[in-house]
């Protein structure tokens, strides 16, 4: 709504503004995507939705993959607390739900950030979140809205 | 009625509410049984295929790092939830999802130790349930897991994270069982349990359909519509509950409303009642009410229409028609009664001199007075101004009634206290009796009446009794009362004379006018007779006056016809002489007739000079003015004032017939006689006889001149023509 009403240069700036507002606490996880992504930008609201489950399309209506770190890396948790809320045991106690009423699967989890940065690199479609210190030139930081 | 009706439809409303929640509670566990039960069974079949896929690929290839393998191509459920070990045969973790456990052991459980191709569900593990197959199902595997087995552990909470507080509450239940009893998962509200022990199978065999129809449980505390379902193909059961509780919780909140209703509403309807029945209590009072004013209005009405204000007897018309209805009941049982009819004597003067105030008060003193003389029985009533009736019942002679009237007579002879001074008052009373003096009210009243008036003529203070003479003396009266008034105009009224002579040659010195009246029918009557009757029909002065005039002027028609001039004596009455008029009607009457007034003499008796000795003095001195002679009439019978007399300037007395008559008697008699004429002459005054007689006493009277005789009287009266011829 902000958005309609102020025109895409102002969303822009205000977008410009919102990342590095957040570059700071995102010291301990980016959420990336392969740099030939066509997508830079997430709202926090889609991201949350991706990583929950609750939808998998988005962005000029191309498939977005989400990727996820196994349990108990420190990204995970720093992510799901910050992007959704919610604590690892809720989104255990999430996907328990989600998995046993047939409604849908988790992201698929890989080991840690390296693998996910792999996967990125050769994945146009899938996004990501890893420990800054993997970042390279291969990817693109995905700014979160 | 209506309190009947709405609580009866309430409780009913509420039996059918909560039935209907009953009925909603078992079709919705019904429904999440079948629900839980679908994703119980898909879940238990994911596992074993994983299962069965991991053994398959474990044999097959006989790779070591067939897990990592299988979860390249993405063929493993998530490892955030699932963990997937692959022991050897000595339980030693081989290959695990979950890195921690690399190199740990792992107790496969019993059962799949004995049966080479069964899952295997694990015990009881902390948070855990696990799945187990045997690795090689074969038949080289005879001695059982030889060559290891496939776990798949499951956080417990996957099982029951269908639980939906919004369906289930806080109080439901989602449990899976396993056949042993024991409880692997169980959550209710957000509280997952493990490890209890449900005892399914007595809940089972205690109903018909527990598949299907929902039953009853109380387990550890909490009622719960409850639904068990055997898994097929799995050593497990679901269990599925609603707390009653819970779910009648709306139905009871419902039915409290619904109470809560019926109370407010009964409530109002016994207030709306209670009011209409106040108002309505209120209308019939307030009616009753007005119906008692009307009734008490129409007593007091009634009570004063028939009752004398003054001193609450009954009045003339409650009288009239007691005595009305005594003559009736006499006519019908022959009893007799007596109606005293009574007047107090002195009450005119009493009210003229007192005021009415005290006339007022006597009046009522009276009442009471007669009031407790007679019986309760008896009717005392009050007719106007002084005069009662008693109304004496059962009474039939004279004897009975005497003793009641003297008893009456006496009470009112008691001294009243009149405006603060004491007043003697007595009464007459006159007597009727029913049936002898009358046969209705209006005789028996007059009779009554009549026996009163007679009773007053005969001095007051007394009873008479009705009698048939005392009619006719009162049909007498009422004849001559009549008459009266037509006696002056139609000249009935007629002078007599009597004659003075001298005493020693006899000639006429004088006459003396007597009124008499020729009555038509009951012929020449005295002055005693109907005079009492003039006075009180107010005639005694015109007649007074008319014989004053009448007399002046036969006087002056003997003069005209030659006769010489004779002196004409009058009497005068007490009334006439205290009269304010009386002077006047004297000159009056000599003006008219031009006769000499030295000429008349007016008679008066002593008693009525000496009522007022001040009063009759200045009179005396008015009339000597004029010229008029005064003559004691009488003179010598009652008591005299000799001091009084002498201060008067009387000229002449007339010495009684009765003590010229004594002058024949004995030496006594003379004596006396002789004294009082004695007297007479010694206070300078004429003296003549009266009363004689005959012509030898005149004779006797003449011949003893030692009598101190002026003259004497004739005894007999003369009209005026027969006076005429013998002067000639």
């Amino acid at each position: 709504m902000l958005k309609r009403l102020t025109g895409s240069g102002i969303s822009l700036l205000l977008g410009a503004m919102l990342s590095m507002t957040y570059h700071p606490a995102s010291a301990e996880v980016l959420v990336v995507v392969s740099a030939e992504a066509p997508f830079t930008r997430l709202t926090s609201s889609d991201l949350r939705d991706v990583y929950l489950g609750r939808r998998t399309l988005i962005v000029n209506g191309a498939q977005v993959v989400p990727l996820d770190l196994t349990e108990g890396t420190a990204a995970r948790s720093e992510f799901y607390t910050r992007y959704t809320g919610q604590t690892p045991a809720q989104i255990k106690a999430h996907w328990a739900r989600q998995i046993f009423t047939g409604r849908g699967q988790p992201p698929q989890a890989l080991a840690n950030s390296r693998a996910v940065v792999e996967r990125l690199v050769s994945d146009a479609k899938a996004l990501g979140y890893i420990d800054p210190s993997f970042l390279d030139e291969r990817l693109r930081v995905v700014t979160i809205e | 009625m209506m309190l009947l009706v709405i609580w009866g439809s309430t409780y009913f409303l509420v039996n059918k509410e909560r039935m209907s929640i009953e009925r909603q509670a078992e079709l919705s566990v019904g429904e999440i049984t079948d629900t839980y039960e679908a994703r119980v069974v898909r879940a238990l079949r994911e596992i074993d295929t994983t299962l069965k896929l991991v053994r398959f690929t474990a044999n097959s290839s006989n790779h070591s790092s067939v897990l990592s393998v299988l979860n390249e191509q993405r063929l493993l459920p998530p490892a955030l939830l699932f963990t997937i070990s692959i022991v050897d045969s000595q339980g030693m973790v081989v290959e695990t999802t979950d890195p921690g456990l690399l190199g740990q052991r792992l107790t496969p459980p019993a059962q799949a130790m004995l049966d080479d191709d069964y899952l295997a569900v694990g015990e009881k593990d902390a948070n855990q349930i696990t799945f187990t197959r045997p690795l090689r199902p074969e038949q080289e595997s005879a001695q059982g897991g030889g060559s290891g087995w496939v776990i798949i552990a499951i956080d417990a909470n996957y099982f029951v994270s269908s639980y939906e507080v919004r369906s289930l509450g806080q109080q439901g239940m989602l449990a899976l069982v396993g056949a042993d009893g024991i409880v692997r998962v169980r959550r209710s509200g957000d509280v997952i349990h493990s490890g209890e022990l449900m005892d399914i199978g007595a809940w089972k065999s205690s109903t018909l359909d527990a598949v299907s129809a929902p039953f009853m449980t109380h387990w550890q505390g909490v009622e719960r519509y409850t639904l068990v379902r055997e898994l097929y193909d799995f050593p497990l059961s679901i269990v599925v509950g609603l707390s009653a509780q819970e779910q009648l919780a709306a139905a009871h909140q419902l039915a409290r409303n619904y109470w809560q209703r019926a109370g407010w509403t009964s409530g109002l309807l016994l207030i709306i009642l209670a009011i209409l029945g106040r108002l309505s209590w209120q209308l019939q009072w307030a009616r009753r009410r007005v119906m008692e004013e009307r009734v008490s209005h129409a007593q007091q009405v009634e009570h004063l229409a028939f009752h004398d204000t003054l001193t609450d007897l009954p009045n003339r018309a409650f009288l009239s028609h007691l005595i009305t209805q005594a003559v009736k009941l006499g006519g019908r049982h022959s009893e007799s009664f007596a109606l005293l009819f009574l007047d107090l004597d002195r009450f005119k003067l009493i009210n003229d001199t007192l005021g009415h105030d005290a006339g007022d008060h006597l009046l009522q003193e009276a009442a009471s007075r007669l009031t407790t003389s007679v019986r309760e029985s008896d009717v005392v009533a009050r007719l106007g101004g002084d005069e009662f009736v008693i109304l004496l019942s059962k009474v039939s002679r004279r004897d009975q009634i005497e003793p009641i009237a003297q008893k009456i007579l006496s009470a009112i002879r008691e001294p009243f206290m009149l405006a603060g001074q004491e007043c003697h008052v007595s009464v007459s009373i006159g007597v009727s009796l029913y049936p002898f003096d009358g046969l209705d009210e209006q005789t028996l009243m007059k009779s009554a009446d009549m026996a009163m008036y007679q009773a007053k003529l005969l001095g007051k203070n007394t009873v008479q009794f009705y009698t048939d003479e005392l009619s006719a003396e009162m049909d007498v009266r009422l004849t001559l009362e009549s008459g009266l008034h037509r006696a002056l105009v139609s000249h009935e009224f007629r002078l007599f004379f009597q004659s003075k002579h001298d005493v020693e040659v006899g000639s006429t010195l004088g006459m003396e006018a007597l009124l008499r009246w020729q009555h038509p029918t009951l012929g020449l009557l005295e002055p005693a007779q109907f005079m009492p009757l003039a006075e009180e029909s107010g005639l005694a002065m015109p007649i007074a006056q008319w014989v004053l005039e009448n007399a002046c002027r036969q006087n002056m028609l003997w003069q005209q016809e030659g006769f010489p001039a004779l002196t004409m004596a009058v009497k005068i009455s007490a009334r006439q002489f205290y009269d304010n008029s009386f002077v006047e009607s004297i000159k009056e009457a000599l003006a008219t007739t031009g006769m000499d007034p030295w000429l008349l003499e007016l008679e008066m008796t002593e008693s009525m000079l000496l009522q007022d000795v001040q009063r009759t003095a200045s009179l005396f001195a008015e009339i000597k003015k004029l010229g008029v002679k005064i003559v004691i009439d009488d003179f010598g019978t009652g008591y005299s004032s000799l001091s009084d007399l002498n201060a008067l300037p009387v000229d002449t007395l007339k010495v009684s017939s009765s003590l010229v008559k004594r002058l024949s008697g004995t030496r006594r008699d003379q004596q006396l006689s002789s004294s009082v004429i004695e007297l007479g002459k010694r206070l300078g005054m004429q003296v003549f006889a009266k009363g004689v007689a005959s012509h030898e006493q005149s004779h006797f009277i003449g011949s003893h001149s030692s009598l101190p005789f002026h003259g004497f009287y004739s005894n007999r009266p003369l009209s005026a023509e027969e006076s005429c011829q013998r002067e000639k």
